[in-house]
C-alpha cells in the first residue's frame, strides 16, 4: 500500500543546526507499506453427555507470521523529491497461541461457554535508518536522514536490530440463559491484547502491550411468525483499554468505552428492514475527559422492498428491489472542548434481476449534502500556498480541518452469476 | 410532530450531556502598544545608562505576528529553535496586507490593533513570541522597516539629532561557528524575540496586548560612535540631513559601530522591552 498525506502543510520542517539552510519544505507524508501474512488455524472439539445435556470440549491453535516492510518519507513541496526519511522499518513478527475452550450446559436453558488463550508474541524489528541525530559530528551531515556516524566521527551502520517477546494469558467467559419465549440473556467477559507499533521495540525491553478488557449483557429476540420473522437485540457494554492510540499518534492514557447497543432486524416474504443505535461515551481513566473523535451516536437504517415483477422473458421472471439507506452520526467530541457537525446521509439502490442477469443503480448522498466527513483540531500551516500578495505569519495554534463528504453519486452495475445463485 | 421533536431534541442533546475534551477554542484581539506611562502625541524622554538624555519623536516597531506558548523554553539548552515545540496556545497573524503584521508607534500607550483576530485555547499561557518580519520568517531577503526611530541625545553640552531605520534580511547573516552545524543560525532565529516571559490565560472576546518599550532598546548606546549620514533609507525622515544614523548592517552581530550593534541587539532580546498582558473584554 501506498498513501500520500499532508495533515499539517508547512509546520514540521523546522530548520535544525545539522541541516543546511532552508525553508520550510512541507509536511507531505510518504508512506509505503508492504505485508506477507501467512498462518495456520486448527481446532478438534469432542462432545459428551452429561447431567442429559450435550457438553463441548474444545482444543485449538493459531499462528501467524507477518512480515512488514515500511517506509515514512517527507516529500518537498517544491522538487517532489523526499527531503526526510523518517521511519524505514522491516519487521518480522510472530503469533502462536494455543487455546482451550468449553461449552457446558447443566441445564437445557443454561449455557456456560467459556476458556483461556495463551499467547507469544515475537519482534524483530530491523530499523534501517536507525541513527538520525549526532550531538557531535565532525563533518557536515548534509541533511542526510539516516547517519553513518555517531559522536565524535565514530562509525556505526546505517541499521539497527532490535527483538524481543511477550506472552500473554487471555480468558474469556460467556454465560447464556433461554430461550425463554424467544428471548435469550447473555453476559460476556473477555480480555484481548493489541500489540504496539514495531518503532516502540527496544532490544530486550518487555514489549508493552494495549490490554483490552471487555464486559457486555443484553437481551436478545429472535421469532418467526407466519410471513415474517424478528430478532431483535439491547447489548450494554464496557471496555477498558489500558493504553490507547489516538489520531495525534501518541500512546495515551488508559480509557473506558460505556455504551448501549441496539438492533433490531425484519424480515418478510418481501421486505428485509435492519435498524441499529450505539450510544457510547469514551473517557480517559485519568481525567475523566472525552476521547476525542469518538462519536457519541450512531444510528443506521437499511430498508429493502423486493418482489417477483408480473414481467416474464423466456418463462422466467424478473425480480426488482428497492433499498434505502439512512446513516445518522452524532456530533463527534472534538480536542479544546469542541463538538463537529452530525453527518446525516441518504443511500439508495434499485436492482433488476432475470436468471442470473443484474441490473443495480446505486445513488450515494441522495439529498447531495455538503458534509464534513471528518473534522479535527490541531496546528498546521498552510499559509504558504496563499498568493506571494499575501504574506503571513504560520498559523501555530489549534485550528479546526475537516475532509470534505464526497457529493451525490450515481453509479451503475451488471453482475452475472455463474453456476447458479 | 411532538414525537419527532422530542427524539430530534435527544438526538441533539445527549452529546451534549456526555462531556467534554478539556478546555476550548477562544477567538479574540490582538493589539500592540508603547509603554503605559507613554503619552499620546508626546516624545519620551529618558536618560539611558552611558549618561545620555534622550527624546524619541518617533518610534516605530512593525511586528508580524505574536504568539503564546504554553510552557517557559529551559534556558541553557542552547539556541531554541524559531518554532518552539512547546504547544502553542494563542496566535493572532494577518492575512491580505503587505507587508504583514502592523507598525506600532511605540511613543503611544494606546492600543494598537491587527486587522485580524487572534485565535487559541484557554490554555494558561507561560511565554510569548514577537516576530520582528514582513513576511515569511525564513525568507533570507525581507526590506521591511523593523524599527524606525528619530530623537535627539544630549550629553555634556553636546546635542546630537539620531535616526535608526532598521530592516533584517541578508544584511545581517550570521556565519556559523561550525562548519558541521550549517543550520545554526538559520534567519529566522533574528527574527524571533523568544521567550517572553508571560503569565495569562487567553479567553473569548479579549483582547491580546503586546507593550513594547523603546527605550531598553538605547540602554547602553553611546550616540557619539554615530557616523553622519545623508544616505537615503526605506523610512520615510522629516529632519535634516546629515544626520547620526545607525548602521542597517551587522555581520555575525557586529556592526561598524558598537552603538548600532547594541541597539540591533537589544530590539531582539527578550527583556522588559517586551511584555504581555491579557486585557479581558468590556462590559
Amino acid at each position: 500500500m501506498r498513501l500520500r498525506e499532508d495533515f499539517t502543510g508547512f509546520l514540521l520542517d523546522v530548520q535544525q543546526p545539522l541541516q543546511p539552510l532552508h525553508q520550510q519544505r512541507g509536511d507531505l507524508l510518504d508512506l509505503l507499506v508492504g505485508e506477507t501474512t501467512f498462518g495456520a488455524r486448527g481446532f478438534a472439539r469432542m462432545k459428551g453427555k452429561l447431567l442429559g445435556q450435550t457438553q463441548q470440549l474444545e482444543f485449538g491453535y493459531l499462528a501467524r507470521g507477518d512480515l512488514v516492510t515500511g517506509l515514512q518519507q517527507r516529500i518537498d513541496n517544491q522538487t517532489n523529491q523526499p527531503y526526510l526519511t523518517e521511519t524505514n522499518l522491516a519487521s518480522t513478527l510472530g503469533d502462536i497461541g494455543a487455546y482451550v475452550a468449553a461449552d457446558l450446559k447443566p441445564v437445557s436453558w443454561i449455557s456456560l461457554r467459556g476458556g483461556i488463550r495463551t499467547e507469544v508474541f515475537t519482534y524483530t524489528v530491523n530499523n534501517l535508518c536507525a541513527v538520525q541525530d549526532v550531538a557531535h559530528p565532525t563533518v557536515p551531515t548534509g541533511g542526510a536522514s539516516c547517519l553513518t556516524a555517531a559522536d565524535f566521527g565514530a562509525h556505526v551502520e546505517a541499521n539497527q536490530v532490535s527483538s524481543t517477546a511477550a506472552a500473554r494469558f487471555l480468558p474469556r467467559a460467556a454465560l447464556i440463559v433461554g430461550p425463554f419465549q424467544a428471548l435469550t440473556i447473555s453476559a460476556n467477559y473477555g480480555q484481548g491484547a493489541q500489540s504496539i507499533d514495531p518503532i516502540y521495540i527496544t532490544q530486550d525491553v518487555a514489549t508493552p502491550f494495549a490490554t483490552v478488557t471487555a464486559y457486555d449483557g443484553g437481551v436478545s429476540y429472535a421469532r418467526s411468525f407466519e410471513h415474517w420473522a424478528l430478532s431483535a437485540r439491547s447489548i450494554g457494554f464496557l471496555t477498558h483499554l489500558d493504553k490507547d492510540l489516538i489520531f495525534s499518534e501518541v500512546q495515551g492514557a488508559g480509557t473506558t468505552r460505556t455504551g448501549w447497543i441496539v438492533a433490531l432486524r425484519a424480515t418478510g416474504d418481501f421486505f428485509d428492514e435492519s435498524a441499529n443505535a450505539t450510544f457510547v461515551k469514551s473517557a480517559y481513566d485519568d481525567t475523566h475527559l472525552l476521547v476525542p473523535y469518538v462519536p457519541d451516536i450512531v444510528v443506521r437504517s437499511d430498508t429493502s422492498v423486493f418482489a417477483k415483477l408480473p414481467v416474464r422473458l423466456g418463462g422466467h421472471p424478473f425480480q426488482g428491489a428497492v433499498t434505502a439507506a439512512i446513516s445518522y452520526i452524532g456530533p463527534r467530541a472534538l480536542p479544546f472542548g469542541e463538538r463537529s457537525d452530525a453527518i446525516v446521509t441518504l443511500d439508495a439502490s434499485a436492482t433488476l434481476r432475470w436468471r442470473d442477469y443484474s441490473l443495480g443503480l446505486v445513488l450515494t448522498n441522495v439529498l447531495n449534502s455538503q458534509y464534513r466527513l471528518s473534522e479535527y483540531n490541531y496546528a498546521s500551516n498552510f499559509q504558504p500556498f496563499l498568493p506571494q500578495t499575501q504574506p503571513s505569519e504560520p498559523t501555530l495554534a489549534p485550528m479546526r480541518q475537516f475532509t470534505a463528504g464526497a457529493p451525490r453519486g450515481i453509479f451503475g452495475t451488471l453482475s452475472i452469476t455463474f453456476g447458479g445463485v | 410532530m411532538r414525537g419527532r421533536a422530542l427524539s430530534t431534541a435527544l438526538l441533539v442533546a445527549i452529546p451534549a450531556c456526555l462531556g467534554t475534551t478539556g478546555n476550548h477554542i477562544v477567538h479574540f484581539r490582538g493589539a500592540a502598544a508603547g509603554p503605559a506611562d507613554a503619552v499620546s502625541g508626546a516624545p519620551l524622554e529618558f536618560t539611558n545608562g552611558a549618561g545620555w538624555h534622550v527624546v524619541l519623536r518617533k518610534a516605530t516597531v512593525h511586528v508580524g505576528a505574536i504568539y503564546l506558548v504554553q510552557t517557559l523554553p529551559t534556558s541553557g539548552g542552547g539556541t531554541h529553535p524559531c518554532i518552539l515545540p512547546e504547544t502553542y496556545v494563542a496566535q493572532v497573524v494577518t492575512e491580505g496586507v503587505t507587508p504583514a503584521g502592523i507598525d506600532v508607534d511605540t511613543l503611544s500607550p494606546t492600543p494598537q490593533y491587527f486587522p485580524t483576530g487572534g485565535q487559541g485555547t484557554d490554555l494558561e499561557a507561560k511565554a510569548g513570541q514577537v516576530w520582528l518580519a514582513g513576511g515569511d520568517i525564513d525568507a533570507p531577503s525581507d526590506l521591511t522597516p523593523i524599527l524606525d526611530v528619530q530623537g535627539t541625545a544630549d550629553k555634556d553640552g553636546s546635542s546630537l539629532p539620531f535616526f535608526a531605520c532598521l530592516t533584517i534580511g541578508t544584511n545581517r547573516t550570521e556565519t556559523p561557528t561550525n562548519s558541521t552545524e550549517p543550520g545554526s543560525n538559520p534567519i529566522c532565529q533574528q527574527r524571533v524575540v523568544s521567550p517572553i516571559p508571560a503569565d495569562l490565560v487567553p479567553q473569548d472576546g479579549g483582547t491580546l496586548l503586546v507593550r513594547i518599550d523603546p527605550r531598553p532598546f538605547f540602554v547602553d548606546v553611546d550616540f557619539s560612535q554615530l557616523a553622519l549620514s545623508s544616505a537615503k533609507s526605506r523610512c520615510s525622515f522629516d529632519g535634516q540631513l546629515p544626520i547620526r544614523t545607525f548602521a542597517d548592517q551587522s555581520t555575525d552581530g557586529e556592526s561598524t559601530d558598537t552603538a548600532s550593534t547594541a541597539l540591533y541587539s537589544h530590539l531582539r532580546s527578550a527583556g522588559t522591552q517586551y511584555e504581555f498582558s491579557w486585557q479581558p473584554p468590556s462590559p
